[in-house]
């Protein structure tokens, strides 16, 4: 079903030519999506071809090609970065609306510790810009090539450093909102001209309608920018680089820590978490190396160091002796940063530490201890710069039955995840139990 | 190969737009933290690394057909490779640059050809260069100058000055000044005068295959008889050709890049660099030299799902990263000549922002090659160097245009000219 022509030229006013197409290639550039394949007939890798693809630049430009949609009884969806199939259209007959034109950071407020920010702001771009002024954002699971806003205002948000950080969906300190009608509403304290500094009010708080627990994923209007709360950084104003491509290394700064903790069974290692939880120590906690699966996890990250060898390696790594006993040393396991604002800041969270290890069974990979080991470590936790090598390998997320949650709920959550895995398990995807336990998943923000 | 060899490469593309950023690790400003001019200048996600595999599995599929759309996507791209460094930070070590040259391949084989490139083509048949120039001329930038023409005598050296250096005038001397330098530093070097041709790999790159393999069966032959063992050029496109795509069609020389080749003989104390150049500036990394400098290695194989999920290929295949290419050298050679101060941009070595020369964008679309060059200018002066250099006259020509062009205050130099200043 093409656009009529009177929508066409109507759409093609407000964002003029060379910024709408409905070219066959161009559409199909849109359509294409990672995990189509879980929700589209065959299998296919595409997702409904949209009528057209628009790259508005400003709310104004938004708000007058909502009203136009409404006009023509077109439908339409928006996405900033464009990973997953969720900011696609579902069906046939919708247009896409591609933000990545609206890239600014608006503001950055250091006082009162916040940015505002356009949809097609990446993590790894805000993270950059803010921390010049001694700030951090939260770089969410999605990575540091997903936009910011939203993780804040349509979907999840969680990160590693969620438990310093806090979530994205607890971040958002208002939004500007092109509701599906073509008005305008300012979520929170901006509604009523107070500048951006809670998202409840005074003024509407929406809240719960723009986002809820998950977000509407671009369905419900298009957010045209939002302002997120950010978090003391006390490192340096930009990450100095060292290493090899693709295994980039940051030194630590004295007052930084980056340990792999281990634990001999998983009810030791969710009681160190609590621990560290109570004592609020942690800058960053979250399982990253064994995301993959605990069995080949490690053998993964040794691999990544050399730039001459590749996933296709992986089994020259398994049969290794240093790997295996790795492995075997990290099998329960998370990351860990810990960042002290001062000296004996940092010193006092160290003692904290070994004593909760201490008490807990725990103890320090010694693998991730090697200076190499522990500068790669440290920038991919904080910036998150390479995230999608995490998924896929075990069926991304749904692989790991999407045991997505704090260790409470993970930990209550296992007997149904192992029937579940066994339920489903066929001959040619044993993922457990090839890959490590099935707790060995997704535990978001542990 | 063909598109169709390159279907898992497509389908692994899992979007996460890694392509269209330097390595997110590096990025250090919002300015300049974009890799891909491409997108940059034409917005849609179909201008993407991303958006071009997804175009490849389309095509595989039949869901789209040729178009002029379609070509502009293909081909409005300097195939700089910047997009391929960040995609191998991916698991899967997609091949995106080839992909997307194998898309050229075969909209030429199809005859749906790009007609801006056509003139250029037609006049490579004819007088073997990428210049639209008589073939008779080539070797006239070389007039009057005490070195070997190898085409009468044998050296162990060749200078291949390519398509570029040899005929556009204002970078000439260029060359004259690199052949002269290395001959003086004794380096038993010759050039191949009008029997020079060109090297093919621009060609290649426009999608036109088959010319290379005769390009390089030529050159092959000509040095072979001129008993050269290492071929030495100026231009990193050439560079590119002899290093990566020579040996993959069976042709394998020594070969060298002028930078490299200055770096060598100034530690070997036979370039002594004595005089003050009182410069700041900053060094372009070329594409070809740099990130697709890494040598080629010969590999053959087929996937296989290993612990019935990982899909892998066997025997484990090459994974060109651009960490081997030549960064070093050129920078050492700067660090070298007194007086001068070398100051880094933000995107550098294997992350660099193109030039906007390559692909067949200079001949296609000037406007597009001209902005990328501004960009990369805007960014250099941000450093507050007064001149950018680089090691590729093709890099060379298309800043100098622009900073005509655009009334940009910076000087444009080759790396040579800097070390002749310097002698």
């Amino acid at each position: 079903m093409a656009l009529s022509r009177d929508a066409y030229r109507a759409l093609e006013d407000i964002v003029g030519p060379r910024y709408i197409s409905e070219a066959p290639a161009v559409m199909d550039s849109y359509s294409y999506q990672w995990l189509a394949e879980t929700v589209r007939p065959n299998h296919s890798k595409f997702m409904p071809r949209p009528e057209a693809a628009l790259l508005p630049c400003s709310t104004k430009e938004v708000q007058a090609i909502v009203r136009t949609c409404n006009k023509y009884k077109i439908k339409f969806k928006a996405y900033s970065t464009g990973w997953y199939f969720y900011g696609a259209p579902q069906t046939e007959g919708v247009i896409q609306l591609d933000m990545r034109r609206m890239d600014h950071i608006l503001e950055i407020d250091e006082k009162n510790m916040f940015a505002v920010i356009e949809p097609y702001v990446i993590a790894g771009v805000l993270q950059a810009e803010v921390m010049k002024r001694g700030l951090n954002c939260t770089v969410t699971g999605a990575g540091a090539s997903c936009a910011t806003l939203v993780g804040a205002t349509c979907y999840h948000g969680a990160a590693g450093t969620s438990i310093y950080t806090g979530e994205l969906r607890e971040n958002l300190l208002g939004a500007e909102w092109v509701m599906p009608n073509g008005e305008i509403l300012r979520t929170g304290s901006i509604g009523s001209g107070c500048g951006w500094f809670c998202a409840e009010g005074p003024g509407p708080s929406m809240r719960g309608i723009v986002r809820g627990a998950l977000g509407a994923r671009g369905g419900l209007g298009v957010y045209t920018k939002c302002a997120v709360k950010l978090s003391p950084w006390p490192g340096p104003a930009e990450y100095p680089i060292e290493g090899t491509v693709p295994a980039y290394r940051s030194p630590l700064p004295r007052n930084f820590r980056a340990y792999t903790v281990a634990f001999k069974d998983w009810d030791s290692l969710f009681e160190s978490y609590y621990r560290i939880y109570d004592n609020e120590i942690a800058y960053y906690a979250h399982r990253q190396w064994t995301m993959l699966g605990a069995d080949l996890g490690p053998a993964f990250w040794m691999l990544y160091q050399d730039p001459t060898k590749s996933l296709d390696d992986i089994e020259e790594f398994v049969r290794k002796r240093e790997v295996k006993q790795v492995t075997e040393e990290m099998r329960y396991s998370y990351q860990l940063v810990l960042v002290g604002m001062s000296q004996r800041d940092i010193e006092y969270k160290e003692k904290v530490l070994e004593q909760i290890l201490k008490e807990t069974g725990g103890w320090k990979v010694k693998k991730w201890l090697e200076p190499e080991m522990e500068q790669f470590s440290l920038l991919y936790l904080l910036r998150l710069g390479k995230k999608n090598l995490n998924f896929v390998y075990t069926g991304g997320w749904i692989g790991n039955y999407m045991q997505s949650g704090t260790p409470d709920f993970v930990n209550k959550y296992v007997p149904l995840a192992e029937d579940t895995t066994e339920k489903f398990q066929d001959g040619r995807s044993r993922l457990h139990r090839r890959w490590g336990p099935v707790r060995a998943g997704a535990v978001w923000f542990l | 190969m063909a598109l169709e060899d390159y279907r898992d490469d497509c389908t692994d593309c899992s979007r996460c737009s890694y392509c269209k950023w330097i390595p997110l690790d590096h990025i250090r400003s919002a300015r300049f933290a974009r890799a891909c001019p491409s997108i940059e200048y034409c917005s849609f996600q179909a201008y993407s690394l991303a958006g071009r595999l997804s175009i490849g599995l389309s095509l595989l599929e039949g869901r789209i057909g040729y178009n002029d759309e379609l070509k502009d996507i293909v081909w409005k791209c300097q195939m700089g490779g910047a997009c391929d460094v960040s995609d191998k930070i991916c698991r899967y070590n997609i091949r995106g640059l080839e992909v997307m040259r194998e898309m050229r391949f075969k909209l030429v084989e199809d005859e749906q050809t790009l007609p801006q490139h056509k003139p250029y083509i037609e006049k490579l048949h004819k007088e073997e260069n990428m210049m639209m120039e008589p073939r008779v001329n080539r070797g006239k930038w070389a007039d009057g100058l005490d070195v070997k023409n190898l085409a009468e005598e044998k050296a162990a050296v060749v200078f291949h000055a390519g398509c570029r250096y040899s005929y556009d005038k204002g970078l000439q001397k260029t060359a004259r000044t690199a052949v002269m330098m290395l001959r003086d530093a004794g380096v038993d070097i010759g050039i191949m005068e009008e029997n020079e041709s060109c090297c093919g790999g621009r060609a290649y790159q426009w999608g036109y295959r088959k010319e290379l393999n005769g390009f390089a069966r030529k050159n092959a032959r000509v040095w072979a008889d001129a008993g050269v063992k290492t071929v030495v050029t100026p231009c990193a496109e050439c560079y590119y050709t002899f290093k990566r795509l020579y040996p993959e069609i069976g042709f394998t020389f020594e070969v060298i890049h002028v930078a490299e080749y200055i770096n060598r003989l100034i530690k070997k104390g036979k370039i002594r660099l004595t005089k003050s150049v009182p410069l700041t500036v900053a060094y372009h990394d070329p594409c070809h030299l740099g990130r697709l400098g890494e040598p080629y290695v010969p590999w053959q194989g087929s996937r296989e799902k290993i612990y019935g999920q990982i899909p892998v290929w066997k025997p484990s295949r090459p994974r060109y990263t651009g960490a081997w290419g030549v960064y070093d050298a050129p920078r050492n050679v700067l660090k070298s000549i007194p007086g001068l101060a070398l100051v880094e941009m933000e995107r550098i070595r294997e992350y660099a922002w193109c030039c906007g020369a390559g692909g067949g964008v200079m001949e296609a679309y000037p406007d597009f090659a001209s902005w990328t060059a501004a960009e990369r200018l805007t960014e250099a002066k941000a450093t507050g160097a007064e001149a950018i250099v680089s090691a590729c006259p093709w890099c060379e020509r298309n800043f100098a245009d622009a900073v005509k062009d655009q009334d940009e205050k910076i000087e444009v130099y080759d790396i040579i000219d800097l070390v002749h200043m310097a002698l």
